[in-house]
């Protein structure tokens, strides 16, 4: 086989391999991510959360999901059969794909010399083996375009479910989320700038002196109060709330359809809280700089438990925004402040 | 604007810190108030006869009607209650009982009184048709008439069938309550093992 | 390569002719949408990196949203038909030919066969090795704000134009008590 064959071959079979793990990782973060939200939610309101299926309640996860796969799949009549079964499905996939550009530690250099100095990604003479499915020069745009094409599930499950509460929710959902896409992009050029790249292992490279959440301290807070917005969550979830819409738009799944959407909420928070830690909180790095360095997918994997601590934690904390006042906030609030941001940040870099 | 927010989570994260007051049901249980109506229990007196007389006023006073009486004559050479009749059946249906009291109420003997009892959960509706044996009170040397799994426990102190342990509310935990035949037939009292 | 380009332009024709041939309209948007992402992957194939990127935040994330929203929301009928078939037919012929003369003329500008029959394009001042060595974003901001600035201020006058005139033809017009 020609070289040309077998590296092409190489990249296959790496690319499949780190695509089976992101989705088995993913997968099961999701199922106990669920099982941490009833925790946490448990210990906030003085009880204790499921403790009876396994040792501190380990085997909840696989009881719902059981649960899931044998519920009787309930679906409403006049409903447009095919994308009422597209949307679940695509919502899973956009979350699942949208993880695949992220880095989790430094690239590794197999053989050949690392390019010019710690902080550069390429590999002159050898293998990169890149920790991130995905390795593009324009991350950062794609995972914002990944979950742009996310809210189309949204709004085809809500309409194709020939429910008006699925309907209603479906739309305010939709408008919410391509209004908070804004504050959270304007929100995320600031490290961009800061960092002189789009490429997220450049962006972490360059946090090596001092992370950018210190940097750009309304940036991040711009950021995690999108996200919040972005994946539905409270303060911002209005369009699931059980009060005002039954479920909003997916009221009409059941079954595993349901899951499907859960899982996309529960994967687009995994995602949203990376990107975060990867553009702010300095992604694989040691906090202190007296700490290794080397275990970088431990602290990576800290710091995204850290920020979906903190999400868990304020949904259970802050009443609801209703929803006006939710789109006034994302566009009389949120993006003016973020054009600030962007204005500070370029001003400051630009005289660097 | 911020201090609230701040304000808030701090809230939350005290009671995060803060032991839940929950309580590990059925492992843990809480007392029961003293005049709590349960389960009913029929109640002897200290020689052994039973306080019921067969009169079926409990039957009449229950306002729906799930109490069954079915009364005989003592024996005089083996009387069972110290009066002309004694319940030979006695069942009440606790799938429709409302624990209301209203049968204790009427008795004239306190013969049937409710009880502490509260964990009253099967996964057959047979076995929540409670018999007489089921609700009478256990006695010093008394031997259970049912025939069946968990009355035969072999141990001589007083242990009914799981359903009629009228002493203590707390059955072994988690115990089946009534590995018993399903529907039981009409006893006959005469003979066999009597209480006294 | 060619696997790849040949399945993203199949899917683009195919997206083509479901905008076209759908029967119910919400079918035809969705097929655009596919039409796009189709057209992200061709411009990944170019080396189109950032072109491909914002063709689907821009385009298909949010504009054909949009499009999506107002027709679910409005139901629209079944068209109008105004003119007979045949009419139609020509008119649309015609302007098949005539585009795909216009487009295959600008596509053979400056392409020539080399020695071995493959086809080579001309090398303009922004070939894919001279941007990617400068870094497509860079360059793509340089030559908006210097030689395209004008076309660049024009455009977002443009688009502020279009939002102020929807916020006020949308807004409710109440009697003065």
């Amino acid at each position: 086989m020609s070289s040309a064959a077998t590296s092409i071959v190489l990249a296959v079979i790496v690319a499949l391999v780190k695509g089976l793990l992101i989705v088995i990782v993913l997968a099961t973060a999701f199922a106990y991510m669920t099982l941490a939200e009833r925790k946490i939610s448990a210990r906030i309101q003085l009880r204790y959360g499921p403790n009876r299926v396994g040792p501190f309640g380990f085997l909840q996860p696989a009881a719902d999901g059981v649960k899931l796969f044998l519920k009787e799949k309930a679906a409403p009549e006049g409903r447009d059969n095919f994308l009422y079964l597209l949307a679940p499905a695509l919502a899973a996939a956009a979350a699942l794909f949208a993880f695949s550009v992220i880095p989790i530690d430094q690239t590794i250099c197999i053989g050949g010399t690392h390019g010019a100095g710690p902080l550069s990604a390429s590999c002159p003479g050898g293998y990169p083996l890149h920790w991130d499915l995905a390795h593009l020069n324009i991350g950062l745009l794609f995972v914002l375009g990944i979950t742009s094409l996310g809210v189309y599930s949204i709004f085809l499950g809500g309409w194709a479910s020939n429910s008006k509460y699925s309907l209603l929710g479906a739309l305010r959902s939709s408008a919410q989320l391509i209004s908070y896409e804004m504050a959270v992009s304007f929100a995320l050029i600031g490290p961009v700038l800061l960092a002189g790249s789009l490429n997220l292992e450049t962006v972490v490279n360059q946090q090596h002196s001092l992370w950018f959440v210190f940097l750009q301290p309304m940036g991040f807070l711009l950021y995690f109060t999108g996200a919040l917005a972005e994946t539905n969550r409270l303060p911002f979830d209005l369009p699931e709330a059980e009060s005002e819409l039954v479920a909003g738009y997916h009221t009409e799944y059941s079954g595993m359809r349901f899951g499907l959407f859960f899982m996309a909420e529960y994967i687009n928070m995994v995602t949203v809280c990376s990107i975060a830690t990867v553009m702010f909180l300095g992604g694989w790095m040691a906090p202190f700089f007296f700490l290794p360095n080397w275990l970088g997918p431990i602290w990576f994997v800290a710091k995204v438990g850290l920020l979906i601590f903190v999400m868990m934690w304020v949904r259970w904390t802050f009443p609801r925004l209703r929803y006006d006042r939710l789109m006034q906030f994302g566009w009389k609030v949120l993006l003016p402040l973020g054009l600030v941001n962007l204005l500070v940040t370029s001003f400051f870099v630009a005289l660097k | 604007m911020f201090r609230e927010l701040i304000g808030g989570l701090r809230i939350t994260m005290r009671e995060m810190m803060t032991k839940p007051i929950t309580i590990q049901y059925p492992e843990e249980q809480r007392p029961v108030p003293p005049r709590h109506r349960g389960r009913h229990i029929l109640h002897r007196y200290d020689n052994g006869l039973e306080k019921c007389i067969g009169c079926e006023l409990c039957a009449g006073a229950c306002p729906v009607g799930c109490i069954y009486v079915q009364a005989a004559q003592n024996d005089p050479q083996h009387p069972v209650s110290p009066g002309e009749r004694y319940a030979v059946r006695y069942e009440i249906n606790l799938m429709r009982c409302i624990y209301c009291g209203y049968c204790a109420e009427a008795c004239p003997t306190e013969a049937i009184t409710l009880g502490p009892r509260l964990d009253l959960c099967d996964y057959k509706r047979e076995r929540l048709v409670a018999t007489k044996d089921d609700l009478l009170e256990a006695w010093p040397g008394f031997q259970p008439m049912a025939t069946g799994v968990a009355a035969g426990t072999g141990a001589p102190a007083p242990q009914t069938t799981p359903m009629g342990a009228g002493s203590s509310h707390l059955g072994p935990a988690g115990a089946a309550p009534g590995l018993r035949p399903a529907i039981p037939e009409p006893r006959t009292k005469g003979g066999g093992a009597d209480p006294i | 390569m060619t696997v790849i380009f040949g399945i993203a332009a199949g899917l683009a024709l195919v997206g083509a002719l479901g905008v076209v041939l759908s029967q119910r309209t919400l079918y035809s948007a969705l097929s655009l949408v596919v039409n796009m992402v189709s057209l992200a992957v061709l411009f990944l194939l170019l080396d189109a990196q950032f072109l491909a990127a914002v063709q689907i935040i821009v385009y298909a994330g949010a504009v054909m949203v949009l499009f999506v929203f107002i027709i679910a929301l409005l139901s629209p009928g079944a068209e109008e038909r105004v003119h007979p078939l045949e009419v139609r037919l020509l008119l649309g012929g015609l302007a098949a030919v005539v585009f795909t003369l216009v487009i295959g003329r600008l596509t053979l500008n400056g392409i020539t066969v080399a020695g071995n029959g493959r086809l080579h394009g001309g090398l303009g001042p922004f070939a894919p090795t001279v941007v990617n060595a400068h870094g497509q974003v860079q360059t793509l901001g340089e030559q908006l704000f210097t030689t395209y600035l004008l076309p660049f201020e024009v455009t977002s006058l443009l688009l502020l134009v279009a939002a102020v005139g929807a916020v006020y033809l949308s807004k409710r017009r109440r009697p003065l008590l």
